[in-house]
């Protein structure tokens, strides 16, 4: 089985390095690909020295069209699995052979690591306004789907290759996490969530700032409804033909 | 509508017609989306030749003063032609990401070929 684990970079040059190491020390099997999206830091040099495979965006194109630009890379090297995993050092590599298990054994097309199936009360949750932010999200998507997501905003997901290539051909842009989800659904493919710890940001900044984030509600909710309203109108359009 | 009114419209077609023309010798505007522009110089001409058929369409909508209809008009042809722009912008944003991801994917390849040799 052919692995890949993309990472989506922007100005990212203080975990980086540690990022893809410890990617490396714990699932060896794993080909990586960083996604340096026009990164204004040290970035790139830091990738080019120390010899890590990474795709070079020249325009800045945000989260959704460099995670795309990934899966473009995946089907066009016929990669089985792809896993999505932060470049700021947030996602614990230890878990990417969890988030691959249920694709490899046919139980599922998209695995999500979630930050809520498991309340044992260890490692990084999430803040308290966040996570109001994370339910309604995931409301929003029971009603437009009918199925439970409890984190539809992680970011570290696994896809098998159907979905690597329906990504590759067309995956939702700014903020893409939850309306990627409701797009798998809706067009019929099983999405798992399996808990893990997640760590707090080692650098960088997230890319949902305070001020920004009614804005993000916003957007992210229009872009929940219209993937559900406009694919489950196609699906009922097939079915009456 | 009153000489002056017919006066202006017709200055502003002249404008319109001339700017449009003149961009499109220099490569500034597609022919494609100047249509919509020559679209408006032809009905403001027909309405300064013709006021009657602005009467007439300003009594089908229901609205007494005929220039109030001509603002009518202007203010439906600028919506329309700020929907049509953010179409278009959208279109090139989309052929834009694309063209970006393949040049970063060509270039990977470009640069593990040097290394080879």
């Amino acid at each position: 089985m052919k692995l890949l684990v993309i990472i989506p970079a922007y100005n990212e040059e203080d975990a980086i390095l540690a990022t893809v190491q410890g990617l490396q020390r714990e699932c060896p099997e794993a080909d990586c690909i960083v996604i340096n999206d026009c990164s204004k830091d040290g970035t790139r040099d830091i990738l080019r020295a120390n010899g890590i495979p990474y795709l070079d965006l020249p325009l800045n194109l945000g989260i959704g069209g460099g995670v795309q630009t990934g899966y473009r890379y995946a089907v066009e090297h016929g990669y089985d699995v792809t896993v999505q995993f932060d470049g700021d050092g947030q996602h614990r590599a230890e878990y990417i052979r969890d988030l691959v298990k249920p694709i490899v054994d046919g139980e599922a097309d998209m695995v999500v690591g979630s930050r809520f199936v498991a309340q044992d009360g260890q490692g990084f949750q999430s803040s308290a306004m966040r996570r109001v932010g994370i339910n309604f999200l995931s409301r929003l998507i029971q009603l437009c789907t009918g199925k439970h997501v409890l984190d539809a905003t992680s970011g570290f997901r696994a896809c098998g290759q159907a979905l690597t290539r329906e990504f590759a051909e067309s995956y939702a842009q700014d903020y893409p996490e939850p309306e990627a989800i409701v797009t798998a659904l809706v067009k019929g493919y099983r999405v798992k969530e399996i808990p893990v710890l997640m760590n707090e940001r080692q650098g960088g900044v997230s890319s949902i700032r305070a001020l920004k984030s009614v804005y993000y509600m916003i957007k992210v909710s229009l872009a929940v409804l219209l993937a559900g309203i406009r694919l489950t109108g196609r699906k009922e359009a097939a079915r009456h033909e | 509508m009153s000489n002056r009114l017919q006066i202006l419209l017709i200055i502003v077609v002249a404008v319109v017609v001339v700017t449009a023309v003149r961009m499109i010798h220099r490569k500034k505007l597609n022919l494609g989306y100047s249509l919509l522009w020559l679209a408006l110089a032809v009905v403001m001409v027909l309405a300064v030749l013709f006021p009657e058929l602005v009467y007439a369409l300003a009594r089908v909508v229901g609205i007494d003063i005929p220039l109030n209809m001509v603002l009518t008009a202007f203010a439906l042809f600028s919506l329309v032609m700020m929907f049509y722009l953010t179409c278009i912008v959208s279109r090139e944003n989309e052929r834009s990401r694309a063209m970006t991801q393949q040049l970063a994917l060509l270039e990977k390849r470009v640069r593990e070929l040097e290394k080879k040799q």
